[in-house]
């Protein structure tokens, strides 16, 4: 056991250096041997995939292993961002791969180092040193990398399909980074590394990111139904099986979003409101969020006696469209959430002194102009009036 | 093969010459022609790759001074990419190609050209849309884990708008024109053996446009179909009952290849081709009276050609009982009236043939053959109806329920008909639906004599082969009597060995000294009846296991022989 989380903390450090400068110094020997023990540990994969002390075990090295600082030339926080570190048992299914993609990729792998991954990748070398075992592992690696060109050559056929207009594969291009997000958080989480690596993985995603690329990825990562699986049977080779992700993952991201005020902010102000109000539909501690922030900035609203409108004067500059807008569609929504949000707005408009006239209170105005108004009084009974009709029916019939 | 190598350079000419012409068009008819040469393209590059394997960059070049091209071009056709192994021998070649210690500027252009040629195969790259790996790759993720996800889901979609295509029929507004959803059929002509696409070629092959006409293009069609035969892609039912009722040359192709494959296979046991012809899915998807009718078209002109050899009445045989199976299963579904299957004949006859001996208990199985004696008789004999061709749709249908004539075959042997005479005139009407009065008078002579004679071999002990052969008329130097007249005997003849304990004794004795072509024919005839027993559950009452024993030293036997 000792050996082989000693190997798999070796062919950690070794698939992370594939893609630095640090493979430069690489000659045939080594990338024989890196190929070799990720072939080894593909072994180790399939063998121990039912969960057990042995899987166990090596996820707990492999946590270990994330956790260690990076001393070598890897930019970027301690959180391994970049691509190719292992990160999970999955990982070992694919180490193969990620390496030869690794070494590929990097343009300071040199000629002789380059030449013997090629050489792995095609049936017949010439140097017939290795077993036959190793030539079937050999024959599974090309395979799998013939899949994948094939795939995405796949994916470049059915682009054309959906659409002349680039614009119209964004929504498939969003969903598969939405599942990466959540894949990448349920690893995290099932890591049980320090508590602290989704938000950091986050926080990076919010630094990285464009704005606008966030908010899709993030409000579709919220949003993601999990598709319905034909088979029922859990497929370990697809690790972002939808049926696994769907709680779990997207908590962490919310968590995040509630802790982070600037995220909070850019959510209300810039998602549409239609998408908005699903999002508080959906995750009952968003609704509270995003009205509670929503309020605060009414708050902020100004009366212009000048133009008859509301104004925005906080450092928000939210605009009254934008405040009716989101306060309409989150009425609309068929769940709680509207009750939800007639409370709040009843009870801010209580606060402000309940005038009935329009320009005094911007809740007043809001709830005219949601058609929600209901002069003070009358507010209460409106719940139990829709009984009265009938019961004074009732009474009225001979 | 050598002559293939002569050929290599001129072929390669070609073939270039086609990369450039596909590189430069993306009409439909360009992609039309590359989904089909790519078929022979797979060869092509097979061949190109055995000649590099055992050389190094500088004699490639030479060999194939426009080989860079050649690759070059079509590893940015996805076409071509997306093909089988196309991608798979590609990056081999490539990797022939790559020198490891390049010795001037061309072999370290060619290195880098090489390299990049693989990023590009294997490596996410923009899409055409800006930022595209960002996200995946600020989360650590590599084109193993984006492509796989990224297909899944445009299929997704895909199939998603296929759907609401579909719902949204009639309405003006549809979101993919018919144009569109031809394309989309060509496109997944080099992707059909790809897993992930299975949705979206179901979804394609059970969609249906406004227009009567059919909107997916042929070769998606015949490239889905012998995928499916060819068994690299396994498709639903309705899909497939889809694929057939759409385009008639996919289901005579499905059905020539069950009659081929079952034909071919020198030991058939009933069992096996019951196994088989289920497989194929085509007697569920007859229920289908469309499907039910080509297909057995394609039996009858089977059976016309062949003259009625044996081998073809088994398989309609056995086709018709799976079907029946299905037809009867089929719960839910609309039936179709009996008439639409069977055309020609009459409902009645439809029905009693269509009985299955299973649903009635053994001793009401003479008196219902007697019915269908009596109905077939009936048809038969009536002057008005009686043209060639009509007595001909009759024996067809007779002869696709032969299990009833086996039946009848046992029955009379077991002597517990009243009227031997109408079980007699069936069997005899199944091996020849003669329509010459004198001929069935004289027929009706002969069966009788048969049964009588084997009948008496009851009553003699001991017996011998002797016996049996004189019975079976090869005593006598020149058998006078028609051959459907000796089928008819040898079958009650092997009914009687199987059901009369002195006829187990010197049963293979007397088989084995048959010829060939007739000791086969026992030898199916018991396994059939084997067979049927078991199917009915009346192994018990007959001598199940002293066939099975029979049939094993048999086929020992025959083996042998044929060994030596």
């Amino acid at each position: 056991m000792e050996r082989l989380l000693e190997q798999l903390e070796r062919f950690a450090e070794v698939l992370a250096a594939s893609r630095t400068r640090h493979a430069g110094s690489w000659g045939r020997v080594s990338v024989r041997r890196s190929l070799r023990w990720a072939r080894y540990l593909r072994h180790v994969h399939g063998r121990f995939r039912r969960r057990g002390p042995v899987r166990g075990a090596l996820e707990e090295g492999l946590r270990r292993l994330r956790l260690r600082p990076r001393a070598e030339a890897h930019a970027g926080p301690c959180l391994a961002s970049g691509p190719g570190p292992l990160r999970s048992f999955e990982g070992l299914g694919r180490g193969d791969e990620l390496l030869a993609l690794g070494l590929l990729e990097n343009a300071a792998v040199r000629g002789p180092a380059l030449h013997e991954l090629l050489r792995h990748l095609r049936p017949e070398r010439g140097e017939p040193e290795e077993d036959e075992e190793d030539e079937e592992d050999e024959a599974g690696l090309r395979d799998r990398l013939a899949e994948l060109a094939r795939r995405k050559a796949a994916s470049q056929l059915l682009l054309q399909l959906l659409g002349p207009d680039p614009a119209q594969a964004e929504p498939v291009l969003r969903r598969t980074e939405a599942e990466l997000l959540l894949q990448r958080l349920r690893e995290e989480a099932e890591g049980e590394a320090e508590p602290g690596a989704e938000a950091l993985l986050l926080d990076l995603l919010w630094v990285q990111l464009p704005r606008p690329r966030w908010l899709d990825v993030v409000t579709e990562a919220l949003l993601l139904q999990p598709t319905p699986r034909p088979d029922g049977d859990e497929d370990e080779e697809d690790p972002g099986n939808q049926t696994d992700l769907g709680p779990s993952a997207a908590e962490a991201l919310l968590t995040w979003i509630l802790a982070r005020p600037a995220a909070l902010a850019t959510l209300c102000r810039l998602l549409p409101a239609p998408v908005l109000s699903s999002l508080a539909a959906r995750y009952p501690a968003l609704a509270e969020a995003f009205l509670d922030l929503l309020a605060q900035w009414g708050g902020h609203l100004q009366f212009d006696l000048v133009q008859g409108t509301w104004v925005g004067t906080g450092p928000e500059r939210l605009s009254w469209e934008r405040l009716r807008d989101c306060f309409q569609c989150f009425c609309q929504s068929p769940t709680s959430l509207r009750s939800q949000t007639l409370r709040v707005l009843n009870s801010y408009r209580a606060l402000d002194g309940s005038f009935g006239a329009p320009g005094l209170s911007v809740w007043t105005d809001l709830l005219r102009d949601l058609g929600e108004y209901e002069p003070t009084g009358e507010a209460e009974d409106a719940e139990t009036g829709a009984e009265m009709p009938a019961i004074l029916d009732l009474g009225c019939r001979p | 093969m050598a002559q293939d190598t002569l050929d290599l350079p001129l072929n390669f000419k070609f073939w270039l010459n086609k990369a450039v012409a596909w590189d430069q068009a993306t009409t439909l008819e360009s992609q039309q022609d590359v989904c089909l040469h790519l078929p022979q393209l797979q060869k092509f590059l097979q061949q190109i790759y055995e000649t590099l394997k055992h050389m190094d960059f500088p004699m490639a070049i030479q060999r194939f001074p426009l080989i860079g091209q050649l690759l070059g071009r079509l590893c940015w056709n996805p076409f071509v990419i997306g093909y089988d192994e196309n991608q798979k021998i590609l990056m081999w070649c490539l990797c022939c190609l790559y020198c490891s210690e390049p010795q001037n500027p061309v072999e370290l252009e060619a290195n880098i050209w090489i390299r990049s040629l693989l990023c590009h195969l294997l490596s996410s790259s923009k899409l055409g849309l800006n930022e595209v790996g960002t996200i995946s790759q600020a989360l650590g993720y590599t084109s193993p884990d984006y492509y796989p996800k990224l297909l899944k889901n445009m299929v997704l979609s895909l199939v998603t708008e296929l759907r609401v295509n579909h719902l949204n029929g009639f309405s003006i507004q549809k979101i993919i024109p018919d144009r569109q959803i031809k394309a989309m059929s060509l496109l997944c002509v080099p992707l059909l053996t790809l897993p992930d696409i299975l949705p979206l070629l179901e979804a394609l092959l059970t969609y249906h446009g406004d227009e009567p006409k059919e909107i997916l293009c042929s070769e998606f069609l015949e490239g889905v179909n012998e995928a499916f035969l060819q068994k690299k892609i396994v498709l639903s039912e309705s899909a497939v009952l889809s694929l057939w009722l759409r385009h008639l040359p996919s289901l005579e192709k499905a059905t020539l290849h069950l009659f081929e494959n079952l034909i071919s296979r020198h030991r058939n046991f009933p069992q096996e081709m019951e196994c088989f012809i289920k497989d194929s899915l085509l007697p569920h998807v007859a229920c289908h009276p469309s499907i039910f009718r080509i297909v057995d078209e394609i039996f009858r002109n089977a059976l016309l050609e062949t003259n009625g050899t044996s081998e073809v009445l088994t398989i309609i045989q056995i086709f018709t009982r799976c079907f029946a199976q299905a037809f009867q299963k089929d719960n839910e579904q609309l039936k179709f009236p009996l008439k639409s299957y069977f055309p020609y004949a009459s409902s009645s006859l439809i029905m009693v043939l269509l009985q299955n001996p299973k649903d009635l208990p053994p001793g009401l199985w003479c008196q219902h053959l007697n019915y269908i004696s009596e109905i077939l008789q009936k048809i038969v004999e009536d002057q008005s109806i009686q043209s060639c061709g009509n007595l001909f749709e009759h024996w067809f249908l007779f002869i696709h329920f032969g299990e009833w004539a086996d039946i009848a075959a046992e029955e009379l042997l077991m002597l517990r008909a009243e009227s031997p005479a109408a079980l007699l005139w069936l069997l005899a009407f199944y091996y020849n639906s003669c329509d010459r009065n004198q001929e069935r008078t004289q027929t009706m002579v002969d069966a009788r004599e048969a049964h009588g004679s084997i009948m008496k071999l009851f009553s003699r002990t001991p017996l011998s082969v002797k016996d049996l052969q004189a019975v079976a008329g090869e005593s006598s130097e020149a058998d006078t009597r028609h051959p459907y007249i000796q089928r008819l005997t040898r079958h009650l003849l092997l009914n009687f060995l199987l059901l009369s304990p002195e006829g187990h004794k010197i049963a293979q004795e007397f088989i084995t000294t048959q010829t060939d072509e007739i000791a086969n024919e026992f030898l199916n005839l018991i396994a059939h009846t084997t067979y049927r027993w078991s199917r009915l559950g009346i192994e018990t009452l007959r001598p199940g296991k002293l066939a099975r024993d029979l049939l094993q030293e048999l086929q020992c036997y025959r083996t042998k022989s044929v060994l030596l």
